[in-house]
């Protein structure tokens, strides 16, 4: 029991996948340009991931070694895409801020990482256990990431105004802005994570 | 049971049985979702082209969807039998991408409104296309109520519409596209961009005079740009500019 908690929580904070393992830096520095944004793009993620850590899982016995990789991909990106149709169905406004960055996700670090690195060696249990955590980790993380991008470059927050946008430091929704507020977000994390 | 060896047989029968359940998967999911899809994605297109109509496209249906050789999309809308206007879905290379804009244009080639269906342009600078044309107290920049002629430009091409602050590529492709769905709209009547719209045909003077009794009453800025022009110019000389209604 106490291996399983263990497993779930250690995604959110001591190896968050985007502070601590620092992966899938595509999508985190491309999608969060606003919090929502940020929060969708890492529940898409999140979704793909406790797919993926189960069948890959599952299927663990029934994959020679020599043909893992293929075998993930293929996995991964039939998920992927179905939640790419389920978006498109179900809130379409959603599947247009993200757009590419959702068949993105095939090749997002992350998804292999895990598939690779905790679901082809434990049960079917623990890898979803594992998938959650690391999920809710890379959704937290893009998340506030958003949040604050949001927060500083546009005044908003979850589109809701705080304070007028012309006083808003644009730099912060646009490329260079992902990375100063990666790179402080990521300090923080690290100081927490070294107590 | 023990992990499968990596011999040639095992490695193909394995990949082949996986990528056929994958998709067997995708293909039902694409069937339980094609039709909302598809609907989404009507609705969405109606939507736009309601949103840019006069008065909010009420009761007006549409009844020709031209698609023109550069790939403009126009749809005319009818109110009983007269034309009210049409929304044409243009588009424009700007700075980060394709623009495509659906703009409607009432029967008197005035813009009614206009909405942006996609973008790629610079987020804070160049995505203020969105709002930036139809902001009524930016009075040098502000498009709905003027008569579109195809010939408009930013000031820095010699135009008088105002660019957005350090997005001029931007305006100038949103700009292009507004003058294309003119084009677009008038396509097969021979007009040629600018000069169309100073001279007017005796014939279309006469029936704007008909057309325009009783019409200029609280309209002045709207349809005073329009065939009216001259009929409506007395009324609303002494007549305070009102904000045109801006449809929802």
């Amino acid at each position: 029991m106490n291996n399983a908690l263990k497993t779930l929580t250690n995604g959110i904070l001591k190896e968050n996948p985007t502070f601590a393992l620092v992966l899938g830096m595509c999508p985190t520095l491309a999608t969060t340009t606003s919090a929502k944004n940020g929060m969708f793009m890492g529940l898409a993620t999140l979704f793909v991931l406790v797919c993926s850590n189960v069948v890959i899982s599952m299927l663990k016995k029934l994959i020679p070694d020599k043909v893992r990789i293929p075998a993930f991909i293929v996995v991964i990106a039939t998920f992927v895409t179905i939640v790419q149709f389920l978006l498109k169905a179900y809130a379409p406004a959603v599947d247009e801020q993200l757009g590419l960055f959702i068949p993105l996700i095939v090749v997002n670090c992350i998804v292999l990482g895990r598939a690779e690195a905790f679901a082809a060696k434990n049960s079917v249990g623990l890898s979803a256990l594992d998938g959650i955590g690391m999920g809710l980790g890379f959704t937290l993380s893009l998340t506030v990431l958003g949040l604050v991008r949001e927060f500083l470059g546009s005044g908003m927050i979850f589109g809701a105004k705080i304070y007028d946008g012309s006083y808003a430091t644009l730099i912060f929704v646009l490329a260079p802005g992902a990375f100063i507020a990666l790179a402080y977000l990521m300090a923080i994390v690290n100081k927490i994570n070294k107590k | 049971m023990e992990k499968l060896k990596s011999s040639l047989p095992n490695m193909m029968l394995s990949l082949v049985l996986i990528c056929v359940v994958a998709a067997g998967a995708l293909a039902g999911v694409y069937l339980l979702t094609k039709t909302t899809i598809a609907k989404q994605e009507a609705d969405k297109q109606k939507a736009a082209v309601f949103s840019v109509l006069p008065n909010g496209g009420e009761g007006a249906v549409i009844k020709d969807t031209i698609e023109t050789e550069k790939g403009l999309t126009v749809y005319r809308a009818y109110i009983d039998s007269t034309f009210i206007g049409a929304a044409v879905k243009t588009k424009a290379m700007g700075f980060g991408g394709n623009q495509e804009i659906m703009v409607g244009l009432d029967a008197e080639d005035v813009i009614v409104n206009y909405q942006i269906l996609k973008h790629q342009e610079t987020p804070g600078l160049g995505d203020h296309i969105a709002d930036w044309f139809n902001d009524s107290t930016k009075v040098k920049s502000y498009l709905l109520g003027r008569k579109a002629n195809g010939s408009f430009a930013v000031s820095k091409d010699g135009g008088d519409v105002d660019a957005i602050t350090a997005a001029t590529i931007s305006s100038r492709a949103f700009l292009r596209a507004i003058n294309e769905a003119y084009l677009a709209l008038h396509e097969g009547e021979g007009i040629e961009a600018v000069t169309s719209a100073t001279e007017q045909h005796p014939d279309s003077v006469a029936s704007a005079e008909h057309h325009c009794e009783g019409n200029c009453e609280g309209k002045c800025e709207h349809k005073c740009q329009g065939k009216c022009q001259g009929h409506c110019k007395h009324h609303c000389e002494n007549q305070p500019v009102q904000e045109t209604e801006v449809t929802k």
